[in-house]
């Protein structure tokens, strides 16, 4: 807005929302500037005219309308009790779009399965684990002095799996 | 009588009633506030069946979520400001173009609405040329900004100060002042366009 032409204010002025010393600092621009008197009786007219044709909408049944406003208000009570929910906050717009985005996150994890395989069973994956974890120690108890070794050989099941372990090779 | 008695309570004692279960003290609002919700819902978003349909919704947010309204605003300011929001969204979610189509306007670009402006005729200005003048006004509205649109409606349909249209849309006064301005500013330019046309031969 130019400090010179006050033009936001003007509209304001035309509108009757001026009042006070606003109003009193526009007014005495006016008497100095013609332009902005032509700017505020145009913008006059603009606002009596549209408020003078302001077209009116189409009639309305009322009584149908109200029956309407019912309706929908059980609705959504219904829906709200239904849901679980408290009944009161209509279902915000993610709501409504959450069982679309299930249904794609679904065919895209098919798409994935069908593209990688389904993944390892987890007692498979136990077992193999804790078949390494006991060979790593069973490696570390040979590699352990013999006093050392003597006090794990009381580990039953260590000396059960020694058994069953092959001898590395020394390098 | 009951109806004059409804008259004496205030909307913001009615809405506190509503929010403890009066299902009478709804229907006293809904009288009282239908109409003109319903011409403010118009005057957004322009079409009849969507100006019920949005109206009707604001009624339904008032019934669900009376008990946060707690009393600080006007109920008018408070109401009016979920009918706006909603036909705002209402703008937002539908294309607006889908208007032009089915009016047969077509699409705005650039100086719209001096490309919008008409003509006048051979003859000196009479009734009918002001009727359409007129009419081709608030066409120019609907190219106008949906905040733009909704500050027009409130000011000069339901006569509110700029005070509380900034409460109702949640701005600035000064705000609602440049929306006001730029949107008679481009009215202004339409109407300029229609009166300094030449005559057609």
């Amino acid at each position: 807005m130019s400090r010179q032409h006050p033009d936001a204010d003007l509209t304001a002025l035309a509108a009757g929302e001026l009042t006070g010393a606003e109003r009193e600092s526009v007014m005495e621009h006016l008497t100095r500037c013609e332009r902005c008197r032509e700017t505020v009786a145009a913008s006059r007219a603009v606002l009596r005219d549209l408020a003078a044709s302001r077209p009116d909408p189409p009639t309305v049944h009322w009584g149908r309308y109200r029956s309407d406003l019912r309706r929908r208000i059980g609705e959504r009570l219904s829906t709200a009790a239904a849901g679980g929910a408290d009944g009161h906050a209509p279902r915000a717009w993610w709501a409504r779009a959450a069982p679309v985005a299930l249904s794609g996150a679904l065919a895209g994890l098919l798409v994935l399965i069908a593209m990688h395989g389904l993944p390892r069973r987890p007692v498979e994956e136990a077992i193999a684990i804790d078949d390494a974890l006991l060979a790593r120690r069973l490696e570390v108890i040979r590699q352990s002095p013999l006093l050392e070794q003597l006090d794990l050989f009381e580990d039953l099941e260590v000396i059960r799996q020694l058994d069953g372990l092959t001898t590395p090779s020394e390098g | 009588m009951e109806s004059e008695r409804s008259l004496e309570v205030s909307d913001e004692t009615l809405c506190q009633r509503v929010a403890a279960g009066d299902e009478a003290a709804f229907d006293t609002l809904l009288e009282r506030y239908q109409q003109r919700a319903y011409r403010i819902a118009w005057s957004i978003v322009r079409d009849a069946e969507d100006a019920r349909d949005v109206s009707q919704e604001a009624f339904v947010r008032v019934y669900e979520t009376a008990a946060t309204f707690a009393g600080r605003a006007r109920f008018s300011t408070w109401f009016y400001r979920i009918l706006v929001n909603l036909c705002l969204d209402h703008r937002r979610r539908h294309r607006w173009w889908r208007s032009f189509v089915t009016s047969g306007e077509a699409m705005p670009t650039g100086d719209s609405l001096l490309e919008l402006a008409v003509a006048p005729a051979r003859d000196t200005v009479d009734a009918l040329d002001r009727e359409r003048t007129m009419s081709r006004l608030w066409d120019a509205v609907q190219h106008l900004s949906p905040q733009q649109r909704a500050t027009l409606a409130l000011h000069v349909g339901e006569d509110l100060r700029a005070a509380e249209i900034a409460e109702i849309l949640k701005v600035s006064e000064a705000t609602v002042r440049v929306h006001l301005h730029r949107a008679v500013t481009a009215l202004r330019k339409t109407m300029r366009k229609d009166r300094d046309e030449p005559p057609a031969p």
